[in-house]
């Protein structure tokens, strides 16, 4: 039954398979020509840095930001490329999956066998599904391979943002599961391979663009962090900062916007006009209208693989959800 | 002695099957017993491939029901029934040994051996392609993949038609054998009667979605008479004996008629009808019974103009 699945998706899963080659050969190729050039501009022997901003020294910091700014853009569109191929890939693999056995009348062959529905369906998904995750998992191992090779400077900025967060982790398997889910199902239920892509596509950029641009900041409540006025900025450049402003003695965060000038317009006196922020006396007159000083509401670094592992659970949910209705469908709607 | 009653092997009570508003088939229901070959025909668009659809579970009924050995086809894979559709569909890019492991693969009862036979004899190359296939040899191909399921009863829908003739006799030749040594029952639709007729044992006659005769065909001629009777003599009055369809001519009047009892009148010619003339009485007369009421009043007012349709 294995083979009959594979044999029977082998075109589909081996183009599938070949996209995923030409990306892995992207990310390595692209791993080894920025080593080549840390190497070939000596940036070993100046101990490499974990960070850009750690570097110390004008003239290290502008070989290394050459190298980083040089492989900047491949390292953003290898997480474009990511994030958009595994949701192409699976939403492509998917709808062809059911909708094909239509247009082909070959469901009739499929479906009057001995074997029922239910193992034809989960038989033939969990083939493509394998090649598909197991495709994505190798691109982010490869990522990671390059990401890392030099320091963590891929990496470690803009944690939670769209692109960044879900090419590391299990986000990407958990959208590229989604949308073959998503494409079989629809699949099934449209019967026709286009029209079934189209739809699961659009669907697949829809959910992308509401998780990674407003659901993700909301698993947890953010954390307040409260900067006093003269103290350092707290927030690490990993963290994802959500909202900034004055924070009052009650724990309230004031938006520094129209509206709210009462507050403070008083303590803008003529004498501090020309300096205000580095002002104390300013800063003691906000401090005597009940503001402590700024505060910053953050999703911290540290709970990246927290997300991670909510982000992949509502997907897992999401897919299931969706393979359920494929199900059902061909159980008891099947026309 | 006593009598066995015959297994029943597919059973339908009221099945029907809509698409949208119109029905495909409507009201259906027969027992076929096991180990018939059975005919099933009708006119293009009588609900022939519906019903085969409906019975090999690749399609859910509208309403009523419908069981082969006793349990419903669809939702759960067949075993002991193999199918063949209408258009023959195959993975066109497995060749033909790949087909062969499918069904391997699909069907726990398989006879690898038979497959490879049925598949030498229709002479088919292992390697070739499905889809370089001609029609009649994908046809061949899709009932030895039936066939090798070694299954209690074959559904096919019309399986001999994009067959030459010779291919046509070696299927049925293959078909009979199967018949012959295990008991094999076939359900299979056509619209030549003439491709299985004196092979078939059983009737199943559609029209528009409903079944207008169902049982035996050795019971249905029996049933059935041609009655040419002179047309000065009563017309139409055939007593107690159902008129299916009557036919007049100037001298004469010649009447399909499902008989009760001993038939004879005065100056009647009773003689046995083909089964191709009942199906073709019955279609007939379902045609006209469409645009003036009910089958039996059909019939007579076709008898009373004389204006019925030549068969």
């Amino acid at each position: 039954m294995i083979w009959f699945a594979w044999r029977q998706q082998r075109a589909t899963l081996l183009a599938a398979i070949g996209v995923i080659l030409v990306g892995l050969g992207y990310l390595l190729y692209y791993r080894f020509a920025m080593m080549g050039e840390v190497t070939s501009t000596d940036l070993w022997s100046r101990s490499l840095p974990d960070t850009v901003a750690s570097t110390d020294g004008p003239e290290f910091r502008s070989v290394a930001d050459s190298v980083w700014v040089h492989f900047w853009g491949q390292a953003q569109t290898a997480r474009t490329g990511m994030v958009v191929g595994a949701m192409v890939i699976g939403v492509c693999v998917g709808a062809s999956m059911f909708a094909r056995e239509w247009e082909q009348q070959t469901y009739l062959v499929a479906l009057s066998q001995s074997v029922s529905r239910a193992r034809w369906f989960v038989t033939k998904f969990a083939v493509a599904a394998a090649v598909v995750l197991g495709g994505v998992v190798l691109w982010e191992l490869a990522y990671a391979w390059w990401a890392r090779s030099a320091g963590n400077w891929m990496l470690d900025q803009y944690l939670f943002r769209p692109f960044y967060f879900e090419s590391q982790g299990l986000a990407l398997p958990a959208y590229a599961l989604f949308a073959l889910a998503l494409g079989a199902s629809g699949g099934l239920l449209i019967r026709r391979t286009v029209p079934a892509i189209v739809v699961a596509a659009a669907v697949v950029a829809g959910v992308f663009a509401g998780v990674s641009l407003y659901l993700r900041w909301h698993y947890l409540p953010p954390v307040m962090v409260t900067v006093p006025w003269h103290g350092p900025r707290s927030m690490d450049g990993e963290a994802h900062l959500m909202d900034v402003g004055y924070l009052s003695n009650t724990g309230q965060l004031i938006h520094m916007g129209l509206g709210k000038g009462e507050l403070w317009n008083p303590c803008v006196s003529v004498e501090n006009v020309a300096s205000v922020a580095a002002s104390d006396s300013y800063y003691g007159c906000m401090t005597q209208r009940g503001l402590v000083g700024f505060g910053e509401m953050v999703q911290p670094a540290s709970r990246f693989w927290t997300f991670q592992v909510m982000e992949f659970g509502l997907f897992l949910v999401l897919s299931a959800a969706v393979l359920g209705v494929g199900m059902w469908w061909l159980r008891k709607r099947l026309r | 002695m006593t009598v066995m009653r015959p297994a029943i092997a597919v059973r339908a009570a009221g099945l029907g099957r809509r698409y949208g508003r119109s029905w495909a088939l409507r009201d259906c229901t027969f027992d076929l017993p096991e180990g018939k070959v059975a005919a099933l025909v009708g006119a293009n668009g009588a609900g022939k491939s519906t019903l085969l659809r409906l019975l090999a579970g690749v399609l859910t009924p509208s309403e009523g029901s419908a069981e082969v050995f006793g349990a419903e086809p669809w939702l759960r894979g067949l075993s002991g029934v193999g199918f063949v559709a209408q258009e023959k569909p195959l993975y066109r890019g497995f060749t033909v040994a790949e087909t062969l492991r499918m069904g391997r693969a699909m069907n726990p009862g398989w006879d690898q051996a038979y497959a490879a036979a049925l598949v030498d004899r229709a002479g088919l190359g292992m390697r070739t392609r499905v889809g370089a296939l001609s029609g009649g040899m994908r046809a061949s191909l899709a009932l030895a993949v039936a066939l090798a399921r070694r299954p209690r009863l074959l559904l096919l829908d019309e399986p001999l038609a994009e067959m030459d003739p010779i291919a046509r006799q070696d299927a049925m030749r293959t078909l009979m054998v199967e018949v012959a040594e295990t008991g094999l029952g076939v359900l299979m639709s056509t619209h030549v009667l003439a491709d299985v007729d004196g092979v078939c044992d059983y009737l199943l006659l559609l029209d528009r979605g409903r079944v207008l005769l169902a049982g035996e065909t050795d019971d249905i001629l029996a049933e059935h008479r041609i009655v040419v009777a002179s047309h000065r003599a009563e017309r139409t009055d055939f007593g107690p004996h159902r008129v299916v369809r009557t036919q007049v001519s100037e001298r004469q009047v010649t009447a399909l008629v499902r008989r009760d009892g001993e038939l004879v009148g005065d100056g009647w010619v009773v003689s046995e009808p083909t089964l191709d003339e009942v199906v073709v009485g019955h279609l007939l007369a379902s045609a006209q019974s469409d645009s003036g009421g009910s089958a039996e009043s059909g019939s007579e007012a076709a008898a009373q103009s004389g204006s019925g349709a030549a068969a």
